[in-house]
């Protein structure tokens, strides 16, 4: 645009200068060309610089060729190194996009689990967490129909809390605690699910056998200071978590049924993408560390 | 030119190209046969050092095979250019850094022992466009990089503007300001340092 304007301000002289080398090689427009023309015929200097220019260029077009000292033919040995490194390279940016995507995902689960639980625990009860051996005996089927209505009122006592276990309300419980526990998905996961844990667990008190990827790791977030709840020992959750894909269908209808039903599954796919990142972001390092050792 | 020859390289490129595209490593190597003078040769002037220039070129044709796949259409040969001018620009930014080496090149000029295609010329002769290389070599190196390699491409490969501005990834219209300049500048060059051409050489004045 402002190449209009430049060319405007400069002298017939200082035009027909920077256009020589176009004029050489034939590439001015008709117009250009013949401006040239007129301003060479009067311009002295222009002539000369001209005609400089045309021996230069064929100077230019004289120099030698050079033999080449070597071949660069690519070896056939040379060829498959070269296509491993293509196919390594491509792999290792298809698994840092992959580690990333995995990543982001945790973090917006994670996230969205975390602020529904917020939002959730706000109206349900004030519940002392239980321990766990003395809530093994106290739960039955009929309990866990009655808790839809038996949620709502806050009971220190054992069976209204655990009764509800399977229902809304032991959602609600259960989301009270891992509001404390939040963000850090394993941990959130272990300590989420004994209330539900224990209300099918009645009867057969499990052995905490440690799952190898649930233990409990410290958590680096701050915890909301929530000074009703005693922070439980997680120690015989571990164990629990085992026997929660046993639990009774007693599903809420309705349309956050669909909602509740993958909130239920939200910390096994949390646990889940959790273990994923870990082990596609080591994959990433230990290839990266690799790729620059060779 | 022979234009049917013409005609019939230009089909045996396309097919060495899409075979090398699929990792043919044979058509590759054809495809080197036939530009591995023109890449020797653009980098030697760029770089004006036999080893620097070998590196590059070998670099680029390593890395051209590689990102093949990556090649869509066009020229090949400009394609193939922009990449030797990539690996040009890094053995500059290398030599950058380790500026000692150029005192080596002014001791042992490779351009004009035994290097040269042409012997079928009397000693004389020889020697005669041995100084006159030396000289246009000098004033290449005296150019910015961009330019230089603009003048390379137009001037010693004869390549057409629509080549150099896909050779280099720039617009036409950058192309001729920089091989305007990059003349003017050789020119002004070769003027000012008359004593280093051969007289018959010397650029007449008006």
């Amino acid at each position: 645009m402002f190449d209009f304007l430049k060319r405007w301000a400069k002298t017939e002289h200082e035009l027909c200068q920077g256009d020589l080398s176009a004029f050489l090689d034939g590439r001015l427009t008709p117009k250009e060309h013949s401006r040239v023309e007129r301003h060479l015929e009067e311009c002295a200097a222009c002539r000369a610089d001209l005609e400089a220019l045309r021996q230069t260029v064929a100077l230019l077009h004289a120099m030698p060729v050079m033999k080449l000292p070597r071949s660069f033919l690519i070896s056939a040995g040379e060829a498959i190194r070269q296509r491993q490194v293509q196919r390594r390279r491509l792999a290792y940016a298809y698994l840092r996009a992959a580690t990333a995507v995995a990543t982001v995902l945790l973090v917006l689960v994670v996230s969205g689990d975390v602020t529904l639980r917020y939002q959730a625990a706000r109206p349900a009860p004030r519940v002392s967490r239980l321990r766990p051996a003395a809530t093994t005996m106290l739960v039955e089927t009929a309990a866990v129909e009655k808790g839809q209505e038996a949620w709502m009122q806050p009971s220190p006592e054992l069976s209204t809390i655990v009764a509800p276990a399977e229902s809304f309300g032991a959602s609600e419980a259960e989301q009270t605690e891992a509001a404390q526990n939040a963000l850090d998905a394993q941990t959130s996961e272990v300590r989420a699910v004994p209330s539900k844990a224990f209300a099918t667990a009645a009867g057969s008190p499990v052995a905490p056998t440690a799952a190898p990827t649930a233990t409990p790791r410290p958590t680096s977030t701050p915890v909301p200071p929530t000074p009703a709840v005693p922070v439980p020992s997680p120690q015989p959750a571990v164990g629990e978590v085992q026997d929660r894909g046993q639990l009774p269908p007693s599903l809420p209808s309705g349309p956050w049924a669909f909602l509740d039903v993958l909130r239920g599954f939200l910390p096994w796919i949390e646990l889940a993408l959790a273990l994923a990142v870990a082990l596609l972001l080591a994959t990433t390092l230990w290839l990266h560390r690799r790729q620059r050792l060779v | 030119m022979h234009e049917a020859v013409g005609v019939a390289q230009a089909v045996d490129e396309r097919a060495l190209v899409a075979a090398a595209r699929r990792g043919d490593a044979q058509a590759f190597n054809r495809l080197i046969l036939t530009y591995q003078t023109l890449a020797y040769n653009v980098a030697y002037r760029m770089l004006h050092d036999q080893d620097a220039a070998a590196d590059a070129a070998q670099e680029a044709f390593i890395s051209a095979f590689r990102a093949m796949r990556r090649f869509r259409g066009g020229s090949f040969k400009a394609w193939l250019l922009r990449i030797v001018s990539n690996a040009c620009y890094d053995q500059l930014r290398v030599a950058q850094r380790r500026p000692t080496s150029s005192i080596d090149d002014m001791l042992v000029d490779p351009d004009h022992s035994t290097v040269l295609t042409d012997h079928a010329e009397s000693p004389e002769d020889h020697a005669v466009r041995q100084d006159l290389a030396r000289a246009i070599q000098t004033g290449l190196d005296r150019l910015p990089p961009d330019q230089r390699a603009t003048v390379i491409l137009a001037d010693i490969q004869g390549l057409s503007y629509e080549e150099i501005a896909q050779a280099t990834g720039v617009s036409l219209g950058t192309v001729k300001s920089r091989l305007s300049r990059g003349r003017a500048r050789l020119r002004d060059y070769l003027q000012r340092e008359q004593e280093l051409l051969p007289r018959r050489y010397r650029l007449r004045n008006g």
